[in-house]
């Protein structure tokens, strides 16, 4: 990534004496740390000044944000991007925009990155520690963001110790994604604000078309939102459907590791529900660790073919004629809920996290209550709540003490009844 | 409904512990423990509220282990035997799998490699199990659950990481050897239990427990007692679901007669 349009951020010129690297950061005050580092960390910015336009990829994405100044645009090779100076008192917000939807808490982290070599770099400093304040999923309408802070301590040549930090955002608009740093001490919240402000007046405009469903989930485990997934689900010519999951999770493996996670899959679908053929691909921590195409031959014999954790792999699958997809799962859930006399329903999947080698069974089991049952998929079952238009709007588990929990947080158009 | 995020969290809540982190008190995911008094006459015994007590119990019994009692929503296990291994022959265990796959290079390289030299050849199995420590630089709880030639290159991981690799160095020179998942409870002042995984590796004509993450590392600790609930029996590319019936077995808590 180039960093031409860098701004070179001073530290907080802030003696850490007596504050340890191991020292516990939280985000509240009454942390441990000096008084006066807490305030640097505290400081907001009113947000004020007029509604800046910025406009990217020649239109194709636009939007306003409060902004002190003109709002500059930088072009690159790989995206574009663009300076805002939100009310912080040095240092603008550094945003870049790329073509593609996939991939955010890789993108999340990748770009915190950039903000810690630009502050090391400011200041001809090492990194002599680092640790995750915040880490934040969550939503704005159809759009997921992910936010990410570091808080540092870096280290001159001549063994001066400054304390800094690195905020990171990253959004997921429509088929693009935005991300923003900001390397000066504080200003978490009007950061964040300014991000969403971004988010919220953005408006896109493609030749693409138009899904005629999609859903949006968070997922929780206990009371933290760590991850959310996207699907799409778009018809062709033919009447055949083709359903994208994007998905992402980031969390705080211990206090100065990220552990993310990203996953890019879709299965073509017949209009009765039959899966044409799918791909799935996964990539953790940065790396890719699976990546599979599912396919019929010729003979109509299925299989499965990619790498797993860099094995080549390949297979066929059981003798089938048909397996399912996510529009079958749909109805199989309405048809058990608009059965009186049925209480139960189930299919055969392919779900290559769980197995790649083989089809899943996924049972749907209905409580009394008429819009609630649960989800098993082998040995993972989950507890399931159903939507007024029979689909599944959240999925919860219990496993060892936890609660994993999977909420739909936002929805558009519908998916019409398999005849 | 996507899910993907359903199988991945299901994975991220896997045992996930490396006691040489010096942050394991804030991350480590504990599992609370009720301390009872015990019967004078009685052995210490762990109780675990899970679901499906009596199969898991029945499970557990016909691989060796000491049940004490179950019943609708616990089961008792003795802590007679602080390192407790499963029943068995040796003869399943010594294959090159996908998961514990100790014939691909960078397995290879890491046994070819300095590190792994020593005057004592074949390597004796303590010094694979200080081997795998020394190897797993980057103890961390960021991954999810990566095969032995992952984790030999990457050098990263946690217990099922160590786990894992310290089966692939034994199969490696002829020893049978499996992965082992199960709880570990840290008994002292204020016991705790965690969910871990560890290696059983056949030597000298029984299973010895080995454990790569060297948790003697707790300072405070008075005695650790290791309570395995599963072996991982899939090592195929299917593992993900043996690794999610081994998650059924995982107490929402625990009560300690000691």
């Amino acid at each position: 990534m180039s960093k031409t349009a860098c701004i070179p951020v001073i530290a907080a010129a802030l003696c850490v004496l007596g504050f340890g690297s191991t020292g516990a950061v939280a985000q509240d005050g009454g942390s441990g740390l000096p008084e006066w580092l807490q305030k640097e960390l505290d400081r907001e910015v009113k947000r004020r000044g007029k509604s800046r336009s910025v406009e990217l990829f020649d239109g194709m994405l636009s939007s306003t944000v409060k902004a002190k100044e003109k709002i500059e645009s930088v072009a690159y090779d790989w995206g574009e991007g663009f300076l805002v100076n939100f009310g912080s008192k040095n240092t603008p917000a550094e945003c870049y925009a790329y073509d593609g939807d996939s991939n955010s808490a890789t993108l999340l982290s990748n770009i915190a990155e950039v903000g810690i070599q630009n502050v090391l770099e400011a200041n001809g400093a090492s990194l002599k520690s680092r640790t995750i304040q915040s880490v934040i999923v969550d939503h704005v309408g159809a759009q997921p963001i992910m936010a990410l802070e570091w808080f540092l301590i870096i280290e001159k040549a001549e063994g001066e110790q400054l304390a800094a930090q690195t905020k990171a955002a990253v959004a997921v608009i429509d088929k693009t994604s935005v991300a923003c740093i900001h390397t000066e001490m504080g200003y978490s919240k009007s950061f964040l604000q300014m991000f969403v402000e971004f988010v919220e007046n953005a408006s896109t405009s493609t030749d693409d078309i138009s899904p005629y469903y999609q859903e949006l989930y968070l997922v929780q485990l206990n009371d933290q939102a760590v991850g959310f997934a996207k699907m799409d689900y778009v018809r062709d010519e033919e009447g055949d459907s083709r359903i994208v999951s994007v998905e992402s999770s980031a969390f705080a493996a211990d206090r100065s590791t990220l552990s993310t996670s990203d996953g890019y899959s879709y299965e073509w679908s017949t209009p009765q529900g039959g899966l044409i053929n799918a791909y799935s691909a996964n990539v953790e921590n940065g790396e890719l660790t699976m990546q599979l195409d599912l396919s019929r031959d010729e003979n109509d014999i299925w299989g499965v073919k990619g790498n797993i954790q860099g094995k080549e792999y390949a297979t066929e699958l059981p003798d089938v004629s048909t397996i399912e997809s996510g529009l079958r799962q749909i109805q199989t859930v309405r048809d058990v809920i608009g059965d009186a006399e049925r209480t139960e329903g189930d299919l055969i999947a392919w779900i290559p996290d769980a197995d790649p080698a083989a089809l899943t069974r996924v049972t749907f089991n209905q409580d009394e209550d008429n819009m609630s049952g649960t989800l098993s998929l082998g040995p993972l079952v989950m507890k399931t709540k159903i939507a007024g238009d029979g689909t599944i709007s959240e999925m919860a588990s219990d496993l060892g003490g936890m609660t994993m929990t999977m909420t739909r947080v936002w929805s558009e158009g519908e998916v019409p009844p398999i005849e | 409904m996507s899910k993907r995020l359903a199988v991945l969290m299901a994975l991220m809540l896997l045992p996930v512990a490396v006691p040489a982190l010096e942050d394991q008190g804030l991350y480590l995911h504990v599992i609370p423990v009720d301390v009872l008094e015990r019967e004078d006459d009685q052995d210490a015994t762990l109780r675990l509220f899970i679901d499906n007590p009596e199969a898991v119990a029945a499970t557990l019994t016909a691989k060796g282990m000491a049940v004490v009692a179950s019943d609708t929503d616990s089961l008792t296990v003795s802590l007679k035997n602080a390192r407790q291994t499963f029943s068995g022959q040796p003869d399943d265990w010594l294959s090159d799998t996908f998961v514990i796959d100790y014939s691909e290079p960078s397995v290879v390289d890491m046994l070819a490699s300095d590190a792994w030299q020593n005057d004592a050849q074949p390597l004796p199995i303590e010094a694979m199990e200080d081997g795998v420590f020394d190897w797993i630089s980057d103890k961390t709880y960021a991954r999810n659950f990566d095969f032995a030639s992952t984790v030999a290159r990457t050098r990263s991981g946690d217990c099922t990481e160590h786990a894992v690799l310290l089966a692939a160095a034994a199969r490696a020179s002829g020893k049978p050897a499996r992965v082992v998942l199960g709880l570990m409870l840290v008994d002292g002042e204020s016991p705790f239990v965690y969910g871990h995984a560890w290696t059983e590796v056949w030597a000298d004509g029984e299973w010895q427990l080995l454990d790569a993450t060297k948790p003697e590392a707790y300072a405070d600790a008075e005695a650790l007692y290791y309570i395995p609930t599963g072996l991982l029996e899939n090592e195929s590319p299917s593992y993900a679901m043996s690794l999610f019936s081994l998650t059924l077995t995982f107490p929402a808590r625990v009560e300690l007669s000691r």
